[in-house]
């Protein structure tokens, strides 16, 4: 005879179940997330949505219209390789609902299953910090249906769905380094996948979590002294050791299952880095806010990063002594949202590392924190439900656990409502469709950037997160694509013809006939992955070009990168030989070496055997197509010597001598500055020109001839800042022009002026010069 | 290793039809139906529109911001992206035909600065 099981232990039996909790864990999704997938009907129109919805728009083009992998997308940028663009996010398995529902619907889709995917994590890495699996189960939903993914679909920021994947990057990251090697596989798969699917943010601000993981492995509990200093001496020993061989086993498994994604991306930073300036910070109570005020339809600045109060409930356990990691986590990362706090705050501290000088954002830090927070959350609720148990016994367990399950319950329903206030305002508009044509490139706009492939077309304006290399010669206003140029730079008349025979993403053919040897032209950018059936490939100017010897020809240029072919073989085996090495466990330590480095092995290898030149950032060149970066200042500019205290001086200037045209409406300048140290990202250059009645005119700007970063100049080199200034309607008489440097992105306090040289410096305003209007 | 029982096979589909629910829901959602690609007349309104409105854009781009190529670009981009829109709207044609009109009036016309823009370079910090 059957005996009847309690409720309570039926409940525990379900949050065990993988099949149960999972569907748990879709539904709560579902009902969270619903009114994110009412919007599957059509396109999201706000811009960022457009450029990044774009990216998956064309790879989903590109296997479905030419049957081909989405290498190099020729409708972003003038031509871009997708693999190293840090937001694509279609190197991932979701890229599947792309292909299958379409771009929209997909996404619609993802808003179901990466919370869900993250519940799953969520409750895994609970469960390995030793909490019940009810409790657990129950506080899954606490990071993954925060109000921040709603407000990022409401940007189109798909990509930050990524941060699902955290927890599993966290618990198999912990499992590994407890000698785990099932972990180390699921960490390093986990780490491939947030790369693929664009987590390029994620994976840095994930790092501060992995910290507290490794202290919690390294450390044994402080507060255990019992056995003295030399036990425990030795029980750090001992520690450390397994944590080493834990990350000795994580770390080249990462590296090689995530070769296929990371080489081309480590490539293309180290080509082409950002710079961020700013210095945010966020008062106690907008952090508060953040994290416990509902969004509201007309309030567009709250319910971000909302975390249902059920944590309340179990934070009043406060488990301390096991959970010392998972405090600093959660205080690092709150601490981290206050952002340029102080000099010494931990955000300030950390933009000073490479890469996280890129990142911005300090309030991201938050859905870090819901993370250790929801873990605390749940262990503080397995500490409530066994003193229940204690005090109240097995019927006040169970009243509890049902007062757990509906503060859970409720929790859900506040993050439904949450979502629905914060993806209200998003506008929809028809999803493009597909018009073939014959591709072109246009001069494009990223604020529609969505539209253009549908049409046949290509966008030269666009706006990656980073300054991609994009040749100046690149044209929308072309009548073929494809072209020829004589070899010395068009100087030479052309005799030949050159028509395209057929297009592809990755592969153009070209007939070209030339009685001489010529440039076969194509108005995409160049990339040393490009290759030619005929001729040698090269960059002229940053564009994609042949040079080829004279006769008829049938050209055949396709794009394959060493990256992306040499990345994903080194991803196969580092995939298969992880799976030999966790399921194997061979015994030799040479199998074990070879199993564990086979990945970064492969990409070495790779790297000897093919050769490929390396994609370079291109020689900046102003407006006019003068070189930015010189050795000397030109003769014919006057001399200033004026230097800063800032390490910068700004060493002669051009300004127009002969009078302007009276109803002239801009000013041609020059300015020639020399860097001897580090600058903060953060400054800017102000720019007066003042008129003889006391008119001011601005012009302040952030870079150099608007192609170099003031704190990426090269060091030692003169550094040509030219433009044009915008003058004001019936200017008249002599006007002066004067400049400085101040922290537009900071305090707005000036650079101060060390040494004034041979200007005239008045509240460290430089004077560099004066030009007037002719007379009437 | 655990047997793959009738019963622990059941179990799945519970998150199979959790996640069937939310596919029909997705797919249930009717798309919204595109435009379509205008007449000649509406494309000759269109580059007239656009001719006439693009040296005020580009004057306003140089104002604000000065010595920023990129920007400049990307704000006279803004401006267009509005007026396109507009357009789109009041001649009920599909975006991407809008764009397309005046690519070919970009490449019809023979002015080479209308068919250039600035390289990409996102500026140090967006307010």
């Amino acid at each position: 005879m059957s005996q009847r099981r309690p409720l309570y232990a039926r409940a525990y039996s379900f949050s065990n179940s993988l099949p149960v909790r999972l569907g748990f864990f879709l539904l709560a999704a579902l009902l969270a997330n619903g009114a994110i997938l009412l919007q599957a009907g059509g396109m999201n129109t706000f811009h960022d949505a457009q450029f990044l919805s774009a990216y998956e728009r064309h790879a989903v083009l590109t296997v479905t219209q030419y049957g081909q992998l989405p290498l190099w997308d020729p409708f972003n940028c003038g031509g871009l390789y997708g693999l190293a663009a840090p937001q694509t996010r279609y190197a991932s398995p979701f890229f599947l609902l792309s292909l299958l529902f379409g771009v929209d619907r997909g996404s619609a889709l993802l808003a179901v299953v990466m919370p869900a995917l993250g519940m799953e994590g969520m409750y895994r890495y609970a469960r390995s910090w030793g909490a019940l699996s009810l409790p657990a189960f129950l506080f899954a939903p606490l990071m993954p249906l925060s109000g921040f993914f709603a407000f990022a679909w409401h940007y189109g920021w798909i990509q930050f769905f990524s941060f699902c994947l955290v927890p599993w990057i966290l618990f198999g990251l912990r499992r590994a380094l407890r000698g785990d090697t099932k972990g180390a596989l699921t960490c390093a798969l986990s780490v491939a996948i947030t790369v693929g699917f664009g987590g390029t943010y994620t994976l840095p601000m994930a790092a501060i979590l992995v910290l507290a993981e490794l202290l919690d492995a390294l450390a044994p509990r402080l507060l255990q002294l019992r056995g003295g200093l030399r036990s425990y001496g030795e029980r750090l020993a001992r520690r450390a050791r397994t944590t080493t061989l834990g990350l000795a086993v994580a770390t080249p498994l990462v590296l090689g299952i995530g070769a296929y994604r990371l080489w081309p991306m480590l490539e293309s930073v180290s080509a082409t880095l950002r710079v961020m300036g700013g210095e945010p910070r966020l008062p106690f109570e907008a952090l508060s806010d953040l994290l416990t005020v509902l969004a509201t339809k007309s309030a567009g600045t709250t319910g971000h990063f909302y975390l249902a109060p059920v944590a309340l409930l179990a934070l009043l356990a406060l488990p301390w002594r096991t959970s010392a990691a998972l405090w600093l986590g959660a205080g690092l990362s709150f601490a981290l949202a206050y952002g340029h706090a102080s000099p010494h705050a931990p955000f300030t501290l950390l933009r000073k590392l490479p890469i996280y000088d890129t990142l911005r954002y300090p309030e991201r830090y938050l859905l870090l924190f819901a993370i250790p927070a929801a873990i605390l959350a749940t262990k503080g609720a397995t500490t409530l439900l066994g003193a229940a148990r204690r005090f109240l016994g097995r019927r006040g367990q169970l009243a509890m656990a049902g007062l757990l399950t509906a503060a859970a319950v409720a929790g859900i329903m506040l993050e439904s409502k949450n979502t629905r206030a914060l993806v209200a305002n998003v506008e929809l508009m028809p999803t493009p469709v597909a018009h073939p044509a014959p591709f072109r490139q246009s001069r494009g706009n990223r604020w529609l950037m969505s539209h253009f492939a549908a049409e046949g077309m290509g966008s030269l304006g666009c706006g990656e997160a980073y300054p991609l290399p994009m040749s100046t010669r690149l044209r929308g206003d072309l009548q073929s694509e494809e072209y020829l140029t004589a070899l010395d730079d068009g100087r030479s008349p052309i005799a030949g013809t050159a028509k395209r025979l057929s297009w592809s993403p990755n592969r153009v053919v070209v007939a070209v006939d030339s009685p001489t040897p010529v440039r076969l032209a194509i108005n995409q950018n160049y990339h040393p992955g490009w290759h030619s059936s005929v001729g040698q490939v090269e960059s002229w100017d940053g564009l994609l070009s042949v040079r080829l010897p004279a006769g008829r020809q049938r050209v055949e240029v396709s794009f394959l990168p060493r990256s992306a072919l040499g990345g994903l073989l080194a991803s196969l085996v580092a995939l298969v030989a992880g799976g030999v090495f966790v399921l194997r466990a061979p015994r030799s330590l040479a199998a074990r070496a070879g199993l564990l480095l086979a990945g970064p092995l492969a990409v070495l290898l790779l790297r000897l055997a093919w050769p490929e030149p390396p994609w370079r950032s291109l020689e900046p060149l102003t407006e006019s197509g003068e070189p930015v970066i010189l050795d000397e200042v030109p003769a014919h500019a006057t001399p200033l010597k004026t230097s800063f205290f800032i390490p910068l001086t700004l060493e002669a200037a051009l300004v127009p001598q002969a009078p302007l045209p009276l109803g002239a409406t801009e000013l041609p300048l020059e300015l020639f500055f020399r860097r001897t140290g580090p600058l903060s990202s953060s400054l800017g250059f102000f720019l007066h020109l003042r008129g003889p009645n006391g008119e001011l005119k601005s012009a302040d700007h952030p870079e150099l001839s608007g192609r170099v970063y003031i704190a990426r100049m090269p060091e030692g080199k003169v550094v040509r800042d030219a433009l044009r200034v915008a003058l004001p309607e019936n200017a008249r008489g002599e006007w002066e022009v004067r400049v400085g440097l101040w922290m537009a992105y900071g305090d707005g306090q000036r650079a101060f002026v060390r040494d004034k040289g041979l200007a005239a410096v008045e509240n460290n305003e430089v004077t560099v010069g004066r030009f007037r209007f002719a007379s009437p | 290793m655990n047997k793959l029982t009738l019963g622990r096979f059941t179990t799945w589909l519970f998150p199979a039809a959790v996640l069937a629910a939310a596919v029909l829901r997705v797919e249930g959602v009717p798309a919204q139906i595109p435009e379509g690609s205008g007449n000649p007349a509406s494309h000759a309104r269109i580059v007239n529109e656009v001719l006439t409105a693009e040296p005020g854009f580009r004057r306003e781009a140089l104002t604000t911001f000065p010595g920023d190529l990129w920007s400049q670009s990307d704000h006279f981009a803004a401006r267009e992206s509005l007026l396109v829109e507009r357009l789109a709207k009041e001649e009920k044609m599909r975006i991407g035909a809008v764009l397309d009109v005046i690519d070919r009036d970009v490449k019809a016309g023979g002015d080479s600065a209308r068919g250039r823009v600035a390289p990409c370079m996102p500026r140090p910090f967006y307010e």
